[in-house]
């Protein structure tokens, strides 16, 4: 399958799960596509994550509309054969629980913020006696919780079933395959060089996630985006001892600052760890999460280190949360790195100011399942039609005119 | 393939069958981490530990892949099942 050279319309960067829908449906719409993918198909954060999809914390209705989208496309590749393989969807029963003292704290800071959130769902915190369903394993000092629910899917499934549905659309999946450079002529996209050959392209879709900034450089361009690693533990397959199927309690939230913050002396602050306990019951295990770690590391990474002390870290929080647990068996531990947006946490998607056939689709950080499936067909409508059925100019790159806070890089490269 | 020994199973931590395996392959899997993530063969208790050969030589029998050519599995941390209470005191 080697090759030197090909032509395409648009070669999208990325075999995550914006590079995969955005291929999706740019195939489905008849354009010629390419993807081209450095490792394999869901191969970091996409396939490294919960699989929980879910509205984000912000109150923004343009995330509200996206979220809702790309659950409904969910909701029909779960109920047709559009992607060739069942996806797992279902609902999950979901609790979210406290201490006294963060009930106490819940009228200031990032916490109010979240407590409004909730309060506008009709959710508030109940003491642990009046719930409908107990968890009678909890740690003692938990006696508050607010019950929800959640969204749940097979990550691999859905990225995997997208790429076969892409291809059934005759678009072209290149794995193992990594991008060298990127020619332009008077700013304006020609063709990408990879180390197995060259494609000449009208245009590039960037997706690569947490290495989008990689990309960028190659045309001149600064993407505030860095990686956030995550961690998570899997257990053994165990009769199951909860009776939510998604267990959260995120104490580092209560900082007024920020949630996490790498330089802090607190080890649970600084590797970001919040526990979220899910149970899986098709495999019969449990998964633990979770960490937040933002990090510099080269692009070539071959596997995004899993840190000893973040796995002690999840665990003795895990532990705090449901004591029970700490006689179970860990049998594998898994990282991936969400790309963050390091200026304002959203996702960067668009197209970008003197650069003529660069798309940025990158930055989704904690919602790369939950909106991936919409921000694919935003960036479809961005090629094919010029324009997006919802609103997106706020995602777009040039939302950043700080040029102090963060500089452009001014070079044009002409070849 | 063989539809006698379809109902075989190949992975015994997560009962998966042979079938799963050929229909893995025919999705386009052609290592043993692309079936491990469509089937979820190999994540069980013992990591593939048991049906990584097996699988292996389905993969052979089934497309045009050379043994030399299957690359390494990931193989992640702890090695061996540890106790979530031994990792919190490491």
């Amino acid at each position: 399958m080697d090759y030197t050279m090909k032509e395409t319309k648009v070669t999208v960067i990325g075999g995550g799960i914006m590079g995969l829908s955005s291929t999706y449906h740019l195939a489905k719409e008849g354009v010629d596509v390419v993807l081209v993918e450095m490792k394999k198909i869901a191969a970091g954060s996409s396939g490294a994550n919960a699989g929980v999809i879910r509205k984000g914390d912000s109150v923004d209705s343009t995330d509200d509309i996206i979220y809702k989208k790309s659950f409904e496309m969910y909701q029909d590749w779960n109920r047709t054969n559009e992607l060739g393989i069942d996806i797992e969807m279902k609902e999950i029963s979901v609790l979210r629980c406290f201490k006294d003292e963060h009930i106490e704290k819940s009228g200031s800071g990032l916490w109010k913020r979240r407590f409004d959130n909730w309060n506008k769902e009709k959710l508030s915190p109940r003491r642990r006696k009046e719930w409908n369903i107990t968890e009678p394993n909890l740690a003692e000092d938990i006696k508050w919780g607010i019950e929800t629910s959640g969204t749940m899917i097979n990550i691999f499934r859905v990225c995997n079933g997208l790429s076969f549905a892409a291809k059934k659309y005759n678009a072209e999946i290149l794995t193992n395959t990594e991008v060298k450079d990127i020619d332009l002529i008077n700013n304006k996209v020609q063709k990408i060089v990879t180390d197995r050959g060259e494609i000449k392209t009208d245009i590039i879709v960037d997706a690569a996630g947490a290495w989008a900034p990689h990309i960028g450089r190659m045309v001149g361009i600064d993407i505030p985006v860095l990686p956030a690693i995550g961690t998570a533990l899997v257990t053994e397959p165990i009769p199951s001892f909860t009776n939510h199927k998604r267990i959260i309690y995120d104490p580092i939230w209560f900082n007024p600052d920020q949630p996490f913050n790498n330089n802090s002396q607190d080890q649970f602050q600084k590797l970001g760890i919040t526990t979220e306990i899910d149970r899986h019951e098709e495999e019969g295990n449990y998964l633990i999460g979770r960490s937040e770690h933002i990090v510099t590391l080269p692009r070539k990474t071959a596997k995004i280190p899993i840190e000893p002390e973040t796995i002690k870290r999840i665990s003795k929080s895990a532990i705090q949360v449901l004591p029970k647990i700490k006689d179970i068996h860990v049998i594998r531990a898994y990282a991936g790195t969400r790309p963050v947006c390091e200026v304002d946490g959203k996702p960067i998607v668009g197209k970008v100011e003197d650069r003529e056939g660069f798309i940025i689709a990158s930055g989704l950080w904690h919602t790369g399942m939950s909106y991936g499936p919409m921000c694919g067909k935003l960036v479809s409508e961005i090629i094919v039609h010029d324009k997006t059925t919802i609103p997106i100019t706020k995602f777009e790159l040039s939302r950043f005119t700080d040029k102090d806070h963060f500089p452009y890089v001014h070079q044009f490269r002409n070849t | 393939m063989n539809s006698e020994l379809d109902d075989v199973i190949i992975c015994r931590c997560m009962e998966i069958d042979t079938a799963q395996i050929y229909e893995a392959i025919k999705l386009g899997a052609k290592t043993f981490d692309d079936v491990k993530r469509i089937t979820r063969a190999g994540m069980g208790m013992c990591q593939g530990r048991t049906c990584q050969h097996l699988i292996e030589r389905i993969l052979i029998q089934e497309t045009e892949i050379d043994h030399s050519e299957l690359p390494p599995i990931s193989v992640r941390p702890p090695l061996r099942p540890t106790k979530l209470g031994v990792i919190a005191d490491m």
